[in-house]
């Protein structure tokens, strides 16, 4: 039978606004949520035979392995994509692994402690910290970069490009200028994923509605991103169960679930684009005001046979508004340039959008969690578990974060 | 005051770091000259410098003076401070530098800032030109303004 790689089991801790998780460590949280993804699958932790996480992730496979137990670790994996861009393709390598048959059952996680370490967003404070308690600091000279990423970012930051709102605003100014796109189309995406937030028990923001003429009045981070055009900050930690078809159709059997297939996954980056629109400037012309997945978009049509009218929900990663609205282009879903039409007529909402969208409320109202969480929910989108679900909804495309290198899975329920 | 005194950002901003491709840049920019890495082979201009000339895998370089003239590709005014000490917005700017009159065969962007204007001047394609911040005797910052 066959080994196609099958979700069978997702799980996660509490989210909670960064810092607020200060009495449990970081790894801690991770096993919380592997843990927790095992049950859900009907597993047991000693199935596991593989790890695999991305975003330079702190918690080693190796150490989290050791600490629960694990009879053997057979995959051990971090994903070169950076940050965000590489949520799916951990998924991806986890699929590569079990479909290879060097694993059977691989945990995909990321936890996020961000009180306990450094906030991405706030890199005054990383830099005061780092500058130390020097009274008379000293005159401004180089300092030597150690990595290929130091390197690239050294040559940017004197000029004050530190944070993401900073980075991705620059393509969105400039889709702005081309296509007339404003930021009333962003806010339409913030609210419609407030909204879904609002039914869902895990969503850090449930409990906080959100209407345009909020949005608009909320305060600039990174013009054109206001303060609710950008994700939230958070602390938690989550995770998704992979294994072969074999397994997952008892599995999903025993749950009363439909088995749900990885059907295809690309990851990866156009021509020189090193970080993205983070560190290089010289992105192609025709690319620079897009989310730079096109050509992986095509591909993983391509792959799966499949294309944008087959999608019935969807998770696109939202780090910024802006993103998604460009990612959706990247995907085929309207034509380039027509992001803006297409928000206008509601395509987003559960309630009777054409694609339904970050049906948890996504990285903007429901966690931070790196795009993994939308992982999580595109299992459960397809297994009818979702706090919004679609109807009959048999086709999920799940993507990872646009304007670096980047990655996406489709999953169909079979 | 002299102009090329002139100062926007606080010394508090981050430094420049430096591996032993991107240093002749910045030794460049210290004599308040912008350059690009040229590779000799095909004429193709790049910043960052890098080992390698992502056109045609050349290796052999000259840093070619560029006359500090270009265009404003694209831009966000930043809220959030990078420095404590710096005056907000400042504005982060991806700027088109003009490679005439050099025989670098592409024109090349590079991650700058707008300064000595108000954010409602801003528009893609505008005319802009260096001007230079002495951070210290070590490290200059191309920064532009309109012209």
């Amino acid at each position: 039978m066959s080994r196609k790689a099958h979700i069978v089991g997702v799980g996660e801790s509490q989210y909670t606004k960064w810092g607020k998780i200060g009495d449990i460590t970081e790894h801690a949280l991770a096993h919380q949520a592997i843990m927790k993804a095992v049950a859900d699958a009907g597993l047991s932790v000693d199935d596991v035979d593989g790890l695999a996480s991305f975003a330079e992730d702190r918690n080693e496979a190796i150490f989290i392995a050791a600490e629960l137990g694990l009879p053997e670790l057979r995959f051990g994996n971090m994903v070169w994509m950076p940050g965000g861009g590489g949520g799916c393709a951990a998924v991806s390598n986890a699929a590569m692994a079990v479909e290879t048959g060097q694993a059977e059952v691989v945990v995909v996680y990321r936890s996020l402690c961000q009180g306990q370490f450094m906030r991405f967003g706030h890199a005054a404070e990383l830099m005061a910290n780092n500058a130390g308690a020097a009274a008379e600091p000293p005159p401004v000279s180089f300092s030597q970069a150690n990595t290929l990423m130091l390197a690239a970012m050294g040559m940017v930051m004197p000029f004050g490009m530190l944070t993401g709102a900073a980075a991705f605003a620059l393509p969105f100014r400039r889709h702005m200028h081309k296509y007339g796109t404003t930021s009333e189309h962003l806010g339409k995406i913030a609210v419609t994923f407030r909204e879904h937030a609002n039914n869902n028990p895990r969503a850090v923001l449930k409990d906080k509605p959100l209407t345009l003429e909020q949005h608009q009045a909320s305060r600039m981070i990174a013009d054109p991103f206001r303060l609710f055009d950008c994700c939230m900050e958070n602390d938690g930690a989550c995770a998704v169960v992979i294994t072969t078809e074999e397994r997952a159709k008892d599995l999903a059997k025993a749950r009363g679930r439909t088995p749900v297939e990885i059907v295809a996954t690309v990851q990866g980056a156009p021509k020189g684009y090193s970080f993205g629109s983070f560190t290089n400037a010289n992105i192609d012309d025709d690319i620079y005001a897009t989310g730079g997945t096109e050509q992986m978009a095509n591909r993983l049509w391509q792959k799966a046979d499949m294309k944008p009218s087959d999608i019935d929900v969807a998770q696109i990663y939202d780090h910024f508004t802006g993103s998604v609205l460009m990612q959706l282009e990247d995907f085929g879903f309207c034509k380039r340039g027509e992001g803006g039409d297409f928000i206008d007529s509601g395509a987003l909402s559960v309630k009777g959008g054409s694609l339904p969208t970050n049906t948890s409320g996504g990285s903007l109202s429901e966690a931070y969690m790196h795009g993994l969480n939308h992982v999580l929910e595109g299992a459960r989108s397809l297994w009818g578990e979702s706090c919004n679900p679609v109807k009959d909804a048999k086709a999920c495309l799940v993507t990872s974060a646009a304007g670096v290198p980047s990655s996406a899975i489709l999953l169909r329920a079979n | 005051m002299n102009a090329e005194a002139k100062r926007w950002f606080p010394n508090s901003m981050p430094a420049p770091m430096v591996d032993h491709h991107t240093l002749p840049w910045w030794q460049a920019c210290a004599e308040h000259k912008l350059t690009a890495q040229r590779c000799t082979k095909c004429n193709h201009a790049q910043i960052p410098p890098a080992p390698i000339c992502s056109e045609c895998r050349g290796n052999a370089f000259e840093m070619t003076e560029l006359n500090g003239k270009g265009t404003l590709y694209t831009y966000s005014a930043v809220h959030q401070p990078v420095s404590m000490e710096q005056t907000l917005p400042f504005i982060i700017a991806v700027i088109e530098l003009d490679t005439s009159g050099t025989p670098c065969k592409n024109s090349v962007r590079l991650m700058s800032n707008i300064v000595d204007a108000d954010e409602s001047e801003l528009a893609i394609g505008k005319p802009v030109e260096v001007v230079w911040e002495t951070m210290s005797d070590m490290v200059s910052l191309p920064r532009f303004r309109f012209s």
